[in-house]
């Protein structure tokens, strides 16, 4: 079984990493078809209690604990892998956002501007470090890289960000 | 560069534009030490180009928090739900309760009926039967002759009533009210051997007669049980029925009745009435051996016991003979037996 916070926790990687949705989608339901026919996700806790969603939960426990993430990572990693072939990260411009969507205040092209400038280990580190709030240690650990290795392409990450967010704060004024 | 003399302040090495830039995310997210914490908070004093990056930081991180908001569609994540691969499949419907229930309860009640047909069709109920039915009694509701068999009986029923005067010295005839032997008496002879067991246990009890027997039956149930602990006594439960009452309680011998098909019955007839002879029968009847009547012919004969089967070997080489052994209440001498041949012409 996969939960409804898994299942968002893998769309919503794909969403932002791919910025394209039907890619995204399809990219997503194979990821969550592999989850569930891969054994090792059964962890103790989660084969137990089966679905165990509460608001109250924090999101790693959401999330099914650091078992989940550790498993994962790979599994996201090798699907970005295969999937951004298909996209041209310099030709997008206007993405669709009927699959998913953002609080009101909040705007895409931030994000579009920096994920065309962005290294693919970068946006990958900013997506999961600081979008889906995955640990610092379980992302090194998923993608084979040191803990400084992760927190250094978070940073120049969240500065390149930074950058784009002024840009498109200037855009939107001019 | 010189090392501070002993005993003054440790010296404090200046934060570069390089450093302040590289830990200001870290500062951003409170995750430095308190020494460079405020090493950078005095650099950024000085520093509008950090203050600005600082800002900018500060703001990439608001805006990721908003980003982390996004709720994706309902109608999607149900469809991402579903997702299946054939071995996230294999495994779904590995699992007895994940069938769905229809076919669940179709592949029990198919199990089960095929567990019921294989058991009805191993289990032998016959034996089982029989065993429960051990003392039960056969009752006879209709006899069913062919014409041959009937033609015989009457040919004999009409000899035996015209040679009872003759037949009767020197032999222990038993002869019932009636002159023909009434069918219900055949019947229960025949039938002895079945009920064998059950009247020796119940010397008093006797299978139940066809309709016109029935007028015997209370004077023959005493000599009925007398018969029965004679033949418990010393005579086996042979096919000869030596010993076993009929209904009436009298058919005490037995004759042997044989019937054949043959072709050109015109020359063979004499040819086994002469074997007959040569195997030192001779007539038991009134009429003579290879007697014609209708499209067949009539041998009715008595001859040694011992020449039994050479008699069969002969009329073998004819021809099929169906023989039987059918109890009688004329009584031969031990050594003789008496036959009854019917042989039928086809042409």
């Amino acid at each position: 079984m996969v939960s409804d916070a898994q299942v968002r926790t893998i769309t919503l990687f794909f969403l932002f990493s791919l910025m394209d949705e039907k890619l995204a989608i399809e990219a997503a339901s194979k990821t969550i078809a592999q989850v569930k026919s891969n054994k090792s996700f059964k962890s103790k806790k989660s084969a137990k209690q089966g679905i165990v969603e509460s608001d109250s939960e924090s999101n790693v426990d959401q999330l099914g604990g650091d078992h989940f993430q550790l498993e994962i990572i790979p599994i996201l990693k090798k699907g970005f892998d295969y999937y951004r072939k298909y996209i041209s990260r310099s030709q997008i411009s206007s993405t669709p956002t009927t699959a998913w969507k953002l609080p009101e205040s909040t705007s895409l092209e931030a994000w579009r501007l920096f994920h065309s400038e962005v290294s693919e280990a970068e946006l990958i580190a900013v997506t999961l470090s600081k979008i889906l709030r995955f640990h610092d240690e379980s992302i090194s650990r998923g993608l084979g890289v040191s803990l400084g290795t992760i927190r250094y392409r978070t940073s120049k990450g969240t500065r390149l960000l930074g950058q784009s967010l002024q840009r498109a704060t200037s855009k939107k004024r001019a | 560069m010189k090392a501070p003399p002993m005993g003054k302040k440790k010296y404090k090495r200046k934060l570069t534009p390089f450093l302040c830039r590289e830990m200001l995310y870290d500062f951003a997210i409170g995750q430095v030490d308190l020494e460079r914490k405020q090493a950078i908070e005095e650099y950024l004093i000085g520093d509008t180009e950090c203050r600005n990056e600082l800002e900018r930081i500060k703001r990439s991180l608001e805006y990721l928090s908003d980003l982390e908001k996004a709720v994706v569609d309902p109608k999607v994540m149900m469809q991402l739900r579903e997702s299946e691969n054939a071995i996230s499949l294999g495994k779904k419907y590995s699992q007895w309760k994940e069938w769905p229930e229809v076919i669940r309860w179709s592949i029990s009640a198919l199990g089960i009926s095929t567990i019921v047909a294989m058991l009805i069709a191993v289990i032998p109920w016959n034996k089982i039967s029989s065993i429960q039915k051990k003392k039960t009694n056969i009752v006879e509701i209709a006899q069913l002759h062919s014409p041959l068999e009937k033609q015989l009986e009457e040919i004999q029923d009409q000899q035996e009533g015209d040679s009872t005067v003759a037949e009767t010295s020197g032999d222990e005839e038993v002869e019932g009210p009636e002159q023909s032997p009434p069918l219900g008496q055949n019947v229960a002879a025949r039938k002895m051997e079945i009920n064998d067991s059950a009247r020796s246990e119940v010397p008093h009890e006797k299978p139940p007669e066809s309709s016109g027997d029935q007028r015997d039956s209370n004077e023959t149930r005493q000599a009925t049980g007398d018969t029965n602990l004679n033949a418990s006594a010393g005579q086996t439960k042979k096919l000869d029925m030596a010993g076993v009452k009929s209904s009436e309680g009298k058919a005490k011998g037995f004759v042997f009745r044989g019937f054949m098909t043959l072709t050109n019955l015109d020359d063979v007839g004499p040819k086994i009435s002469e074997h007959i002879t040569e195997l030192g029968g001779f007539k038991a009847g009134e009429v003579e051996l290879g007697w014609k009547r209708g499209t067949g012919r009539y041998y009715h004969f008595a001859m040694p016991t011992e020449n039994e089967e050479k008699l069969l070997e002969k009329l073998r080489a004819y021809g099929p003979v169906r023989i039987s052994k059918d109890p009688h209440p004329r009584v031969m001498p031990s050594d003789q037996i008496r036959v009854i041949l019917w042989i039928e012409s086809t042409k």
